[in-house]
């Protein structure tokens, strides 16, 4: 049997490989856990990392600050006629013009500010540290968004409980929760146990069970079908009421994020990301690589919330980057590593249509080093400001181990 | 000469042939067929020997490679030879022989570019990209100086670029001048290959990083315009030697970014117009008395250079100076205690455990320090250690500790199956799907080294199904020589063919845990077609086109049929757990 179907039943659900011929064991096993879960309808946040660290001046820049003509030569926008005057104290670049809509609307919010604790400059260890949850801490390997699933207080009721859009499951969700990652929601009827990865298997284990389920057929005995999570919603989807994705890395993880929320399989914690925003050299002004990122962002995340409009009340999206970048551009018409940036949080509870965090001061005895913005807002403040509230969870210490700061308002639960 | 105490792989509880397979799949890409027990005959030591001090000349590669003009090539001559689609069609148009307004792939001028092109011998960046991959999977597999293959791979890696699109074209004389080259010699020569090549000059941006305005330079007016561009300076310490621990502050980064201003290329995108304006003007600069270093395209302009004194972790270096100013910084760096740490902890994981044995790295790091960085001499360190032997069995249940990255994987069981890799097409798909695309590592980190980064279902289903495909010459341009495993006897059952092949694939090794494991597979015929039905479909699903060029955008070959008993006994092996370990 070569057709690709899925099935979701009241007994569980299973995604049925049958090019493989059989259900991988661990999703007959999370399927039959708590089936009941299933049809609760729960939050989900939506987390998208951009790595490379965005320019969070470039994104949202202040509108009259005396420095920045001077620092920014080449790439300070015009206040009156590039930039989106979002509080008479910021502006948004254009490229992020759907932000502007959502901004205005009050369900989206912006923070300048963010960033880390501990100052380094590597983009590796940085997003390290962000995806731990713990800067400093080189040993630590379980991710952030990995203790929240953790922190949920249920079983899993599927294997989507959370699930990351790449083809390797990132830092952030590496830990004991189980988590997926999926490179392609259209692979996965084909390649179930292939698309997925799960977390801590050794390859020994890893081979045992994936040899076995291509050895048998028994996993798809017994399985009652109740719901489809049919070819034609994962080959033909189409996004409701007009969205259009970009059909970039970001614009298509997002696509897929949209069909698991609507599929109601289970999902409640989604990672993406998008590459590119290491814009050393020719970083461009109102058009550019950085503007083609920011409109790429922009447009995905935008397309997500339009596709989800009858679930927006469950959803919230966070971006998050490693580090900011140069107050002043560099010689090459880009900027280099910094400190902080700024991050976008999207949803109905979002305390959005303000820009929080600390004023942003540009002159040089205010940066960090004389040359970059400051960190005034701790990542984690940020993270666990939104993760608690929306996904109901508790966001002391063991959401974020050795932290004892408060949590922002920033999205009301 | 004292000759060197043997190798201590008796005391790790080796025999010669299990030392011998141990050698052959860390210190080369895997055994072939036959040769743990020829190289256990003619000793261990003497291969280890002749493979850190190889014969220049390699008669049998250079006749598989004969073909591939351009391997010889100077960066020039490669960059005036091959374009990028866009650069073709902008010169295509200029000539007239291509109407303006369209893409270079577009139906109304593909025929006619493609007319030009032949006419005036110019060949496709996709081409190259193609040659330069077989070139590297053709020496991984068939080159007598294996060693000398693995740590060009390691070091290519370590000094990673990407060769994204158009800047593939510095990549051939990278691999080979700037890395290949260098292997065995002092790790400074290696840095500064590295430093001056436009590969990396071009790749971390250092090219157009300038003196700041208002700062005096090494030749000419202080600019009124300029900066510098921190990245390479960044990664030099971060990556390239130091290690992010290494104990570098931010003002570092900025005094070694400074201290490389004017480390510059001559732009050549195969434009004989801007080329001629780019000399022109540096002929003018030179004709002023300015200072100018020149090597290939490689070019250091004073003009450019931030001439100001400069602090570099605590040394000064004094203002006035040009070139001087890099060179020391890399003596710097190259002597660092910092340094030898790094790459003494980048050896140990790639030849001997995902996360070493601290009291090893600490003596391969005294091995850098006293030999001044020759790396021949870490490397002959290296063997010399107990813990390389041990690492043979200190896997999971007694199984080698490293798993293959899927490059490592490719090339093994091409030469496991004595397989002649006459073309890649049929590779790239593969490779591209397992993650990892040759030449093609976006991050300066390159491709990771862990296993975590390549063991998940999915790419081990890719693999399962490559050797299967590969065992029944499949995959296209690779052929196998099964009789080579068996010496031309035909087992006489299946359970005869597993127990026979897994001994010859799996040299050395306790054959008995593998054999357990695939029984019940080799006696279910839909296993293969499973497989390769799944692998297959998913492969023909996948995306096309990984960038602009489209070669990693291959789809897979006929489905596999499994018919042939020896073939896919052999290819399960491949595909089994012990084989992805080495």
């Amino acid at each position: 049997m070569l057709s690709r179907r899925a099935f979701l039943s009241s007994g569980g659900l299973a995604l049925l490989a049958t090019g493989v011929g059989g259900v991988p064991s661990f999703l007959t096993r999370a399927a039959s856990a708590t089936p009941s879960a299933l049809f609760r309808r729960r939050k989900v946040l939506v987390t998208v990392f951009q790595r490379g660290a965005m320019d969070g001046l470039a994104a949202v820049q202040p509108l009259s600050d005396p420095h920045l003509a001077r620092l920014r030569p080449t790439l300070a926008l015009d206040p009156q006629r590039q930039l989106l005057d979002l509080d008479g104290r910021y502006g948004l670049h254009p490229a992020l013009s759907p932000f502007a809509d959502l901004y205005r609307e009050g369900r989206l919010g912006v923070v300048h500010g963010v960033g880390s604790p501990v100052a380094t400059r590597s983009h590796f260890d940085a997003q390290d540290f962000m995806e731990t949850g713990r800067p400093g801490d080189k040993r630590a390997d379980t991710g952030w968004l990995n203790r929240a699933t953790g922190l949920l207080g249920h079983e899993p009721a599927t294997p989507f409980q959370a699930v990351a859009l790449t083809p390797a499951l990132p830092l952030s969700l590496r830990g004991q929760a189980p988590a997926l990652a999926v490179a392609k929601l259209e692979d996965f009827g084909v390649l179930a146990p292939g698309a997925l990865a799960a977390t801590g298997e050794s390859l020994e284990a890893l081979y045992a069970e994936t040899a076995g389920d291509l050895l048998s057929d028994a996993g798809r005995e017994g399985l009652d079908a109740a719901r489809l999570l049919d070819e034609a919603r994962l080959d033909r989807y189409r996004p409701e009421n007009g969205a259009e994705y970009p059909r970039s890395e970001l614009g298509e993880s997002l696509r897929q994020i949209a069909q698991l929320v609507k599929a109601d399989v289970g999902l409640e914690v989604a990672f993406a990301e998008a590459g590119g925003w290491d814009t050393h050299a020719r970083q461009g002004s109102d058009t550019g690589s950085f503007a083609r990122r920011a409109a790429d962002l922009a447009r995905s995340v935008a397309a997500f919330w339009t596709d989800l409009e009858r679930f927006q009340d469950d959803v919230v999206v966070l971006t998050m980057t490693e580090f900011g970048r140069t107050v002043a551009e560099n010689g090459t018409g880009g900027t280099d590593h910094g400190r902080a940036s700024a991050m976008f949080v999207l949803g109905n509870a979002v305390c959005g249509g303000e820009v929080h965090g600390q004023p942003l001061a540009l002159d040089p005895d205010a940066l960090e080093d004389g040359r970059d913005l400051p960190v005034t807002t701790d990542f984690r403040a940020l993270f666990a400001g939104v993760a608690g509230p929306h996904l109901g969870i508790a966001t002391g210490d063991a959401l974020f181990p050795g932290w004892s700061g408060q949590p922002i308002e920033i999205v009301r639960s | 000469m004292r000759r060197a105490p043997p190798l201590p792989y008796a005391q790790a509880g080796l025999s010669d042939e299990a030392a011998a397979a141990h050698a052959l799949n860390r210190l080369a890409f895997g055994p072939r067929p036959g040769e743990a027990a020829e190289v256990a005959r003619r000793g261990v030591e003497s291969w280890v020997d002749e493979q850190l001090a190889p014969p220049a000349s390699d008669p049998d590669l250079d006749r598989r490679l004969a073909d591939l003009d351009l391997l010889a090539w100077t960066t020039e001559e490669i960059t005036s030879r091959y374009l990028t689609p866009a650069f073709a069609l902008r010169r295509a148009v200029a000539e007239g022989a291509v109407p303006e307004g369209y893409g270079p792939r577009d139906a109304e001028v593909r025929d006619r570019l493609r007319a030009w092109m032949d006419q005036r011998q110019i060949r496709s960046v996709a081409e190259l990209r193609r040659d330069l991959i077989r070139a590297k999977l053709t020496r991984a597999v068939h080159a007598r100086a294996q060693l000398r293959e693995v740590l060009t791979d390691f070091w290519f890696n370590h000094f990673n670029v990407d060769g994204r699109g158009g800047q593939i074209l510095t990549v051939p004389t990278y691999e080979r001048d700037a890395i290949r080259a260098h292997v065995f010699g002092r790790f400074r020569d290696l840095l500064g290959a590295t430093a001056r090549h436009p590969a990396m000059l071009t790749y971390l941006d250092n090219w157009q990083s300038r003196a700041p305005s208002g700062t005096p330079v090494a030749f000419g007016r202080a600019p009124r315009r300029g900066g510098i561009n921190e990245n390479y300076g960044r990664e030099l310490l971060e990556l390239h030697t130091l290690g992010v621990d290494g104990g570098y502050s931010q003002a570092d980064v900025v005094a070694v970014a400074r201290a490389f201003t004017g480390w510059s290329v001559i732009p050549n995108r195969g434009d004989p117009d801007a080329m001629e304006q780019v000399e022109t003007g540096l002929a003018r600069l030179e004709s002023r008395g300015a200072p100018l270093v020149r090597d290939g395209l490689f070019v250091f302009r004073p003009n450019w250079h931030d001439a100001a004194p400069k602090t570099v972790l605590g040394r000064a270096l004094p203002g006035g100076r040009g070139i001087e100013d890099g060179e020391d910084v890399l003596d710097l760096l190259a002597a660092h205690e910092a340094t030898a740490s790094l790459i003494a902890h980048k050896l140990a994981v790639r030849f001997v455990d995902d996360d070493p044995d601290e009291g090893l790295v600490g003596r391969l790091a005294d091995a850098f320090r006293r030999t001044d960085g020759d790396l021949g001499a870490v490397m002959r360190a290296l063997v010399a250690d107990r813990a390389f032997w041990d690492a043979a069995r200190s896997g999971p249940d007694g199984a080698p500790s490293k798993v293959k990255t899927p490059f490592e994987f490719v090339a093994s069981a091409a030469r496991a199956t004595g397989a002649d890799v006459e073309d890649v097409r049929g590779i790239l798909g593969p490779l591209r799907d397992m993650g990892e695309p040759p030449f093609h590592a976006e991050p300066p980190t390159g491709f990771p080294d862990h296993a975590a980064a390549w063991v998940n279902a999915g790419l081990l289903l890719t693999r399962m199904n490559l050797g299967l495909r590969l065992a029944a010459g499949r995959v296209r341009g690779a052929r196998p020589d099964l009789d080579a495993l068996t010496g031309g006897r035909q087992p006489e059952s299946v359970d005869a063919a597993l127990r026979t092949y897994v001994g010859a694939l799996l040299p050395g090794r306790d054959p008995e845990p593998t054999v357990a494991l695939l029984r019940p597979i080799v006696r279910e015929p839909a296993f293969a077609r499973r497989v390769a039905e799944a692998a297959t479909r998913a492969e023909a699903e996948t995306a096309p086109a990984l960038d602009d060029d489209g070669v990693f955008a291959e789809t897979a070959d006929a489905p596999l049929d499994a018919d042939d008993t020896a073939a896919f006994v052999v290819g399960v092996v491949l595909g089994s757990p012990a084989f992805q370990r080495q």
